[in-house]
């Protein structure tokens, strides 16, 4: 009996030994690389993937990159409340701007690195649209999809192009918008059939074969759609400072053409 | 705290929705429990996946289902909407997505009540020359009252909670499709929406523990009337 005991207690102890050597090795292993925590906007996605790959290549840097991709909004508050990020690419100027008024962005490292344009995609049921200001019509008794207004900003621009051409109030009034909470919901509603059109950015369209884009409307019915980027306070070093190089030159540009952005 | 007509509108959305889909769920949710605790037959595996697989698909999944299965250009879609049924875009839509979701939760704690009934009462019943259903309403469906009732709880807390399938298959319309957590999802996209977003978690945890208090009460008062 007393043997089983004892046994048991030097298992007891092995197994303390063993978790406490997989922490602190783990620890190490952590605190080792050197690893660069890109959060960026979940419209970004595909870009940014590429744009690592590219930069990779150039065999400038060996640092490890660690992407996280979501609502801007989201990103923007997990930061807020301390994740690790290096650095932040916003969908939208309106979260960099509220990450600096809480001092969380590294003096004179924001800067806008793409745009985008908003087009008026259709599925293929839809009616033919001549401009945007015969949309009301086009819709007949199905409905328009975007971004919620106030919380997607592709919802937001999608109101100010649409109050631009003088259809907003007829549209929204007879209820005729469906709002979603991100713009790849909302190309998936005209992919699905559920609404006969859609307003999304030119980069996400792009990305589908079910939709086509019927309308891109101008910039100066809408503010302009800036992607900013920026480093995030304290949480700059070498490493980062080459990516943030990178994002500049030509081959960064070349990547985020491809995609359908616009940079200057 | 004085809540927008807006957030209001989303409070009184979300009640009617929870409210509506226990009340379309509850006989289907009987039934199938009934038929999953006492009936043997087959496919009985199968049946019992197909109502949990809400439970364990990602909303967002389920509610590409629903669009797929009752979407505008779908046969089942086109014939509801032939008859005047119509879910796109409406807070029937969003009564259906929560009803999907929640049907599972309510079928697995009807069906562990039904399956606690002595089987000898009903048996006992059958001697005395009771039929089937008589046994069923006079012993069986009286007896689960308690399941039944935190069956319902379950399921209206379910739809309380429901986004990824409402969301997907229903939008997020103010007035017409945007319950609370939608409500409370677009608020914390927004830079200052977080006094709003709190109100209104406020306001999701009252409802939730007012909806578990109301259950515990009609369960204890059910299950000593049980008792006697």
């Amino acid at each position: 009996m007393k043997n089983i005991t004892h046994k048991k207690n030097i298992l007891k102890v092995a197994f303390c030994i063993f978790a406490l050597a997989v922490t602190f090795l783990s620890i190490g292993a952590i605190a080792a690389q050197s690893k660069i925590y890109i959060y960026a906007a979940a419209s970004t996605t595909d870009t940014v993937r590429e744009l690592i790959e590219n930069y990779k290549k150039t065999g400038s840097s060996t640092a490890e990159f660690v992407t996280v991709f979501g609502s801007s909004g989201d990103l923007a508050r997990q930061i807020e409340a301390g994740a690790d990020a290096n650095i932040f690419i916003s969908a939208d100027t309106k979260w960099v701007r509220y990450l600096d008024e809480k001092k969380l962005v590294e003096a004179g490292t924001s800067s806008i690195f793409a745009s985008n344009e908003l087009v008026i995609v259709a599925s293929s049921k839809a009616k033919a649209l001549k401009s945007p200001g015969k949309l009301f019509e086009a819709l007949g008794d199905s409905n328009l999809a975007m971004g919620d207004t106030r919380s997607v900003p592709a919802g937001k621009y999608g109101m100010e192009a649409l109050q631009y051409h003088r259809v907003w109030d007829r549209i929204s009034g007879a209820n005729k918008i469906a709002y979603y909470p991100d713009v790849r919901k909302v190309l998936n509603a005209v992919e699905t059939l559920q609404c006969d059109f859609g307003i999304v950015y030119k980069t996400d369209a792009k990305m589908s074969s079910k939709v086509k884009v019927v309308y891109s409307f101008k910039g100066k019915s809408h503010s302009p759609i800036d992607y900013p980027v920026c480093v995030i306070n304290g949480k700059n070093n070498d490493d980062v400072k080459a990516f943030m190089k990178f994002l500049k030159s030509r081959k960064a540009k070349a990547v985020l053409k491809k995609y359908g952005f616009a940079v200057k | 705290m004085h809540l927008s007509a807006e957030e209001l509108n989303a409070v009184a959305l979300s009640i009617k929705v929870g409210v509506w889909s226990v009340a379309v769920g509850l006989i289907p949710a009987i039934g199938l429990a009934h038929l999953l605790a006492r009936r043997s037959f087959r496919g009985k595996s199968i049946l019992d996946a197909l109502i949990h697989l809400p439970l364990v698909l990602p909303p967002v999944v389920t509610g590409y289902l629903l669009i797929i299965t009752l979407g505008r250009y779908t046969p089942l879609g086109s014939l509801l909407q032939s008859i005047g049924i119509k879910f796109a875009f409406n807070w029937k839509g969003a009564v259906v997505a929560s009803l999907i979701m929640s049907l599972p939760l309510m079928v697995r704690a009807i069906r562990i009540s039904i399956e606690a009934v002595d089987r000898r009462l009903e048996d006992a019943a059958r001697t005395l020359g009771a039929g089937s259903f008589r046994i069923f309403m006079t012993i069986t469906l009286p007896l689960s009252v308690p399941g039944i009732i935190s069956g319902s709880i379950l399921g209206f807390a379910r739809s309380l909670g429901e986004f990824g399938a409402t969301v997907t298959f229903v939008a997020n319309i103010p007035g017409e499709t945007q319950t609370l957590p939608l409500a409370l999802y677009s608020y914390t996209q927004m830079p200052g929406g977080e006094m709003m977003a709190a109100r209104l978690c406020v306001v999701s945890i009252a409802i939730a523990v007012a909806a578990l208090a109301v259950s515990e009460i009609f369960a204890k008062r059910a299950a000593t009337r049980i008792k006697r």
